[in-house]
């Protein structure tokens, strides 16, 4: 018993240190790709330190005293129950459901066909 | 001897199956910041991002037994269940690092300002989106499990239909 737990103890530190190590290479791997500039498409103007166009103004958007208040933060900020919400829920657990159900079926599917066309055993050539 | 032992495994897979859940729960909702708002949405992503880590290391045995034997002989479900887990680690991270570089409600409290880079947004999204047919695969693959513990140990206590046994005639006691 003594020496179960002896042999197992160092591997699981192995496969702790392995986790932080791997996590850590794709952290800093993606962060890295970033500031080089090879993640998506920062070579734009603003990254060049040029400044961009601001955005087009729209007459509606002030109030009619003429004033201009800034945007309400975004809905989902808030968060709540309401229908997008309920909706996007929904949404993720069809989504997953449905890849279940394909995995699951076409796996018995495949065992089905395997069983049907495998080759006649000894047994079944002799009948 | 052999009782400990089941017990021990009974313990152990009424443990992962709560700790499944608590995260299948979890993911379901930090996936709808519409729902939650973004503070519990940051909040809940960073809880989450620590309960993929425990339910790794819950599941440590199988990592190191597959890891170090992943080039030499191994079955084709371990191996595919190796490469899709694999992804998905690559996955969680991508979305709790761009999670935490955009955030605007947990990293202000620790004194530091959020990125608001596009790219890490838009990595964070694509990551999200990907995530949720990547952990369908990954519960697919489990799929067996996963019914066989939620009948044993969520719905075990409902009353089991009995087999109907019936005697053979020439039966001896």
């Amino acid at each position: 018993m003594s020496t179960q737990k002896r042999d197992r103890k160092p591997n699981f530190w192995l496969v702790l240190t392995g986790l932080f190590l791997l996590i850590g290479l794709i952290a800093g791997g993606a962060y890295t790709l970033n500031e080089m500039g090879l993640l998506g498409s920062t070579s734009t103007a603003e990254s060049n330190g040029e400044r961009m166009a601001p955005p087009d103004f729209n007459m509606d958007e002030l109030a009619e005293d003429g004033t201009f208040s800034p945007p309400d933060r975004e809905a989902h900020d808030e968060g709540g129950v309401s229908s997008a919400g309920l909706l996007g829920l929904g949404k993720s657990i069809g989504q997953i459901a449905i890849i279940v159900a394909a995995v699951y079926y076409s796996q018995k599917l495949l065992d089905w066909l395997g069983k049907k066309f495998s080759k006649p055993t000894v047994h079944n050539q002799a009948t | 001897m052999t009782t400990l032992k089941t017990r021990k495994k009974i313990g152990e897979t009424a443990r992962n199956l709560f700790v499944d859940l608590v995260i299948a729960v979890g993911f379901l909702f930090a996936l709808q910041p519409h729902f939650t708002g973004m503070t519990i949405h940051e909040w809940l992503g960073i809880s989450l991002a620590g309960a993929f880590l425990l339910h790794i290391l819950l599941h440590w045995r199988w990592l190191y037994a597959t890891t170090s034997r992943f080039f030499k002989k191994l079955a084709r479900q371990s191996r595919v269940n190796f490469i899709l887990n694999l992804v998905l680690l690559i996955d969680f991270t991508l979305i709790t690092l761009t999670g935490i570089l955009i955030s605007e409600e947990v990293l202000p409290l620790l004194g530091l300002t959020g990125s608001h880079s596009m790219i890490w947004k838009s990595i964070h999204t694509i990551s999200a989106e990907l995530s949720i047919w990547i952990v369908g695969l990954h519960i697919a693959l489990h799929w067996k499990w996963v019914l066989s513990a939620t009948k044993k140990y969520l719905f075990g206590w409902l009353p089991r239909r009995k087999k109907q046994v019936t005697a053979p005639a020439n039966s001896t006691i």
